[in-house]
């Protein structure tokens, strides 16, 4: 056998659905949908566009320019408005995460590492397409780095003057210069104008999306509930990257089928499930690691006070006249003073936000996830739970990651917690 | 839905803005022209139907009256006669408590002219200006200082100290007494007085006060009503008012929706998260506010404790999407 | 001979000095009646002269008021009211509420109250005329209604001076008529003094304009004049300076033509005119009031006089006697103020907005352009 020559079998390429990361959503969203009961018809097309997207590797249409955003404080309106199509970049993918380390200090933030792992691998999944620019709000000190090492990785990125304080006059009118640069700025990119027209359409799209988001948040105050936490999870972290005008039809229709298991009094789970308020640090597809835990351990999350969920569809802009420096200034203030992002100096309003949750949801506990790395999620614990403390509603404290190692450790006290909430409300009944 | 419910509802989601034109031009109407049809509403009216419109006035602005009364001389202003002014007072406190500052917000003649002066510029598309923060607090003062001087100056004139030319100087200052008549043909307002050195220095003061108001509302939205002494007047004795402004400071996001649309930019009433009465001196009660609040209940309005106008998503989503739609 | 003089001559001188002393009184009277007009007015005479009611107390009952129901113990009503009551807005004039400036400077306040004070005075020259009386105790004054004869008054003599005061208790207006005759000969002289008052308001509202511009007549006077009111005057006269006065000449009610009407206003300038077919003649009220800047008085009240005169020829009976002829004297005063146009301008006015509007508007968009530059409020320099 001396002069065989060895045949060489190269490594076929596999199919991106075969690839660890595609593994990683693919085992989540499995859990999301068969490990549940009777998830909502209209979920269909929620389950169908991450599947696709996040497992298959599917391709994504944009319409005109992308452009990328880090934070939740991006005004979209202003990027319909000049024709582009808006994408939130924020990832949840413990792949992704993985990589980020690589180039991240130890204790980063998950998120912000997945992002950057995300933004600097080779194939970027949701696969949509380079960003022509991304938009990285000044928010919290790891966004804020984050903008030099973008530009490293080659994307064109600006900086979107974001203030750290909301009550001064100073900020707030520093916050609507930054918008109004930030809309000279679109113009320069798109190379087209902003009229009162197109500025009027745009909102016209967010605001639909933000009525139906609306309608689902309302739906959910049902007790016991219409629909499971996860699936709301869902659908509102397919914002990030669907196209709005069909997400929103999808919402529309998921409302309608909500309404009709409401007239039928349909129940998603028993009614002694406690339901809990999930607050902190975003939870992203595939990451959803908490919420499920916690619904698969018997409770249910009725709401959340995140920015990859509630806080990113729920303030809806007034304007006064429909004329460019009003509706311009208008948005620019909607997405700075109901802002309850941890960033700020003060966070009445983020405590004020959580109680009136907690009392219109009829919320058992609150779960507070941090990301291990969150310096401002950390810290703020201390005044909520002491909020919390003083309304007499208990509080889940969980610091964690992407890394699925604490699962079982999680789940533990997750089962425990639920059933102290479970125990509480017997002992008041 | 019962029957109280459903028309609750349709209250909450009406169009406020064409709601408040039609009422407004409504009043205007009534408090300008209906005179001539024969309506008599008394001396005591608390919102400027002008005195000075002598045919087509429904009823006169109690400043007037008020004006009047205090420039009696003291004998007779502290004698028996004095028990009409203070007769004269009751009515116009009765008129008053029944729409609090409401006077300003819906029935006021002036308040109306500034908010048609406000949709003209708005067809222009020349924007509006608003004043900072520091700016708004001193301005504020100056319509308590307009309501001392209305104090003191007629009964300066009583005791003797003052001209008798300067009888009714916030009259003689008001836009309503320049520009209400013209609505009923009368310019003879729009002159100077020359026969006396106070009468040309009033008239003077009164048709520069004139040219202010058009410019002044022309860049902002009700730009009078910010120094208008009535509104003082009414913010002081409007605790027993039966329309009131309530907040619910837990439901409240501080999006700072209202303090958006607010023609008075009082930012109170969207940064005060405590206070249940949310009336302030400057607020002229349109309930602008109310109808831009898209938390339900956060805001409030209520007659004798009774709510007869509240925020609601559903409300707030049907006025934005028709704004977004025809851009009224 | 002086003896003889001083007797006979005496007597005689005595009948010559009575006969003379008779006929001097009968020309001073006819000289009065002839000479001098007599005419009422509400003009209160100067202080010197002791009169009872000097002019304040007077006015406090006559002060006028803008909205004064309140004064005249008459509600207000929300209800349509005729001029007799209710008052709530005013009428179209330049708002008064002010004072006047009567004969002697002195000043007073308008009077268009209820309570009249008239005295008789002589003589054509609206200021200067002298007070007097008729030699008798009392006199009759004559007063009309609106709705016909009222209850006549009495003009009383007090220190020489006749007057009559009078309270009107309802709005309108009022004329009063005092007549004097005197026979010369076969020729009898009647002169007939009126007087057209006003129980007015600026401030009512809902009047009947028609009803109170409608002409009083009195058929029982040879003589009067009528003024023509105008049509939206209302319960307020307000005569000024440029104004056109028409006047109608009536004889027993009926109007009549070739009457001599001459106006003598307050400075002593006259006019004279004939009335025509219709009795009428107009006067435009001319201007003579030229003070100095600072001391114009927009409410200055000034007279001005009406005297009409009419020759009848003719079989006249009168008082059981007979005459050929007859030569009827009326008289009218009335009351002018100064004319709007001498005080108002609308060139100014308008001017004076549209400067401030222009120049406003100006600064706001020079403003606004300047205004490029951000961040600029807050400054540090040494004054911290």
């Amino acid at each position: 056998m001396e002069s065989e020559t060895a045949i060489i079998i190269p490594i076929q390429p596999a199919p991106f659905s075969r690839s660890r990361q595609a593994g990683e959503s693919q085992d989540v969203l499995d859990h999301i949908v068969d490990d549940f009961q009777d998830n909502p018809e209209s979920m269909k097309y929620f389950y169908d566009l991450f599947r696709r997207v996040y497992c298959h590797g599917e391709e994504l249409k944009h319409k005109g320019l992308l452009i990328g955003s880090t934070c939740i404080q991006t005004p979209e309106e202003l990027i319909y408005a000049f024709g582009a199509t808006p994408m939130r970049l924020c990832n949840g993918s413990y792949h992704y995460d993985q990589r980020g380390a690589d180039f991240m200090p130890a204790k980063s933030c998950s998120l912000v590492k997945a992002t950057l792992g995300m933004l600097n691998a080779e194939t970027v999944i949701p696969k949509i397409g380079k960003p022509d620019m991304i938009v990285n709000p000044t928010t919290c000190d790891q966004k804020k780095k984050s903008s030099a090492m973008m530009e490293s990785m080659g994307y064109q990125v600006y900086d979107l003057e974001f203030p750290n304080v909301k009550e001064s006059e100073a900020s707030r009118v520093y916050w609507q210069r930054s918008v109004r640069q930030f809309a000279a700025r679109l113009r320069e990119l798109t190379g087209k104008k902003l009229t009162r027209k197109n500025l009027k359409a745009a909102m016209n799209k967010t605001g639909r999306a933000q009525a139906a988001f609306r309608k689902l948040h309302s739906f959910r105050l049902k007790s016991p509930s219409l629909i499971l936490g996860k699936d709301a999870f869902l659908v509102t972290n397919a914002y990030f990257f669907d196209d709005i005008d069909r997400w929103t039809l999808a919402v529309e229709k998921l409302n309608e089928e909500l309404a009709q298991r409401e007239k039928s009094g349909f129940k998603a789970v028993q009614s002694k499930a406690p339901r809990v308020l999930f607050t902190g640090s975003p939870p992203i597809f595939p990451n959803l690691k908490l919420p499920l835990l916690i619904e698969e351990s018997g409770g249910v999350v009725v709401t959340d006070e995140t920015c990859s969920s509630n806080r990113m569809l729920y303030d809806m802009t007034a304007v006064d006249e429909w004329l460019l420096n009003d509706m311009v200034d208008s948005l620019a203030d909607k997405y700075l003073k109901p802002c309850t992002c941890p960033v700020f100096t003060r966070n009445d309003d983020r405590k004020r936000r959580l109680l009136d949750l907690v009392s219109s949801f009829n919320a058992d506990g609150v779960v507070y996830q941090a990301f291990a790395g969150c310096q401002v999620y950390e810290m703020e614990y201390r005044s909520v739970a002491d909020a919390f403390n003083k309304a007499g509603i208990p509080l889940l404290y969980v610091e964690t990651d992407y890394s699925p190692d604490d699962k079982g450790q999680l789940s533990t006290r997750i089962e425990a917690f639920l059933e102290s909430l479970k125990n509480r409300r017997k002992q008041r009944a | 839905m019962t029957r109280l419910e459903s028309i609750r509802t349709a209250v909450n989601n009406v169009q406020f803005n064409r709601f408040r034109f039609w009422l407004q031009l409504f009043f205007f109407l009534l408090l300008v022209y209906s005179g001539y049809l024969g309506v008599e509403l008394g001396k005591e009216l608390p919102t400027f139907s002008c005195g000075y419109n002598k045919e087509g006035r429904a009823g006169m602005c109690y400043l007037m009256t008020f004006q009047y009364q205090l420039s009696w001389p003291w004998q007779k202003l502290f004698s028996a006669a004095g028990l009409v002014v203070l007769s004269g007072f009751g009515i116009f406190f009765l008129w008053f408590i029944a729409l609090n500052k409401g006077w300003c917000g819906f029935v006021c003649p002036v308040g109306t002219i500034q908010d048609w002066i406000t949709s003209l510029r708005r067809w222009t598309g020349i924007r509006y200006s608003r004043y900072s923060w520091g700016q708004f607090k001193w301005l504020a003062q100056i319509k308590y200082v307009l309501l001392a001087l209305m104090f003191i100056i007629p009964l300066g004139i009583g005791a003797g100290w003052f001209n008798k030319d300067l009888k009714a100087p916030f009259c003689m200052i008001c836009p309503g007494r320049t520009i209400i008549p013209l609505f009923t043909g009368d310019f003879s307002q729009v002159s100077l007085d020359f026969s006396t050195k106070t009468n040309l220095f009033m008239t003077s003061l009164g048709l520069t006060v004139m040219g202010l108001f058009f410019i002044g509302a022309f860049v902002k939205k009700r730009f009078f009503c910010f120094y208008c002494p009535m509104g003082a007047f009414h913010y002081l004795l409007s605790k027993p008012a039966l329309l009131r402004l309530r907040k619910d400071g837990s439901k409240c996001t501080r999006c700072g929706d209202c303090y958006r649309v607010c023609d008075q930019e009082i930012k109170d009433i969207a940064d005060d998260v405590n206070k249940k009465e949310i009336m302030t001196d400057d607020c002229i009660l349109c309930m602008k506010c109310v109808a831009a609040c898209p938390e339900k209940g956060a805001l409030k309005a209520t007659f004798a404790g009774i709510p007869i106008f509240e925020s609601t998503e559903e409300g707030f989503i049907k006025r934005m999407n028709k704004g977004r739609a025809d851009g009224k | 001979m002086r003896d003889n003089l001083i007797t006979t001559s005496g007597l005689l001188k005595q009948k010559i000095f009575a006969v003379v002393l008779y006929g001097l009184l009968q020309v001073t009277t006819i000289g009065l009646a002839s000479a001098d007009v007599i005419w009422l007015s509400d003009t209160a005479p100067p202080k010197r002269t002791a009169t009872t009611v000097p002019a304040q107390t007077e006015d406090a009952e006559n002060e006028h008021h803008h909205d004064m129901a309140q004064m005249k113990n008459v509600p207000t009503q929300s209800t349509v009211a005729p001029a007799q009551s209710g008052i709530a807005s005013a009428v179209k004039h330049d708002h008064a509420g002010g004072t006047e400036v009567d004969v002697n400077g002195d000043v007073v306040e308008n009077s268009y109250g209820g309570n009249k004070r008239i005295w008789l005075r002589y003589g054509n020259d609206p200021v200067n005329s002298a007070y007097g009386g008729t030699g008798r105790d009392s006199e009759t004054l004559t007063l009309f209604s609106q709705t016909g004869p009222m209850q006549d008054a009495v003009m009383k003599n007090e220190n020489g001076l006749l007057s009559a005061k009078y309270e009107f208790p309802e709005y309108g207006f009022y004329n009063a008529y005092l007549t004097q005759s005197m026979a010369h000969g076969d020729m009898l002289h009647v002169q007939i003094a009126k007087a057209e008052l006003l129980h007015g308001t600026c401030c009512a509202k809902g009047i009947d304009y028609e009803a109170l511009a409608k002409p009083i007549i009195n058929n029982k006077v040879p003589l009067e004049l009528m003024r023509e009111h105008y049509p939206d005057e209302g319960l307020f006269t307000r005569i000024v300076s440029g104004d056109k006065l028409s006047f109608i000449a009536l004889s027993y009610g009926k109007p009549v033509a070739g009457a001599t009407v001459s106006m003598t206003t307050q400075d002593g300038w006259s006019n004279s005119k004939v009335s025509n077919a219709e009795g009428r003649v107009s006067f435009t009220l001319i201007r003579d009031y030229f003070p100095a800047w600072l001391e114009f008085k927009k409410y200055h009240k000034q007279n001005y006089l009406m005297v009409a005169d009419l020759d009848v020829r003719g079989k006249i009976v009168s008082d059981g006697a007979e005459y050929n002829s007859a030569h009827y004297t009326s008289s009218l005063p009335g009351n002018y103020y100064p004319s709007p146009n001498d005080y108002r301008s609308w060139a100014w006015g308008l001017g004076l907005s549209l400067f401030v509007i222009v120049f406003g508007g100006l600064s706001i968009y020079l403003y606004r352009r300047r205004r490029l530059k951000p961040f600029k409020e807050e400054r540090v320099d040494d004054k911290a």
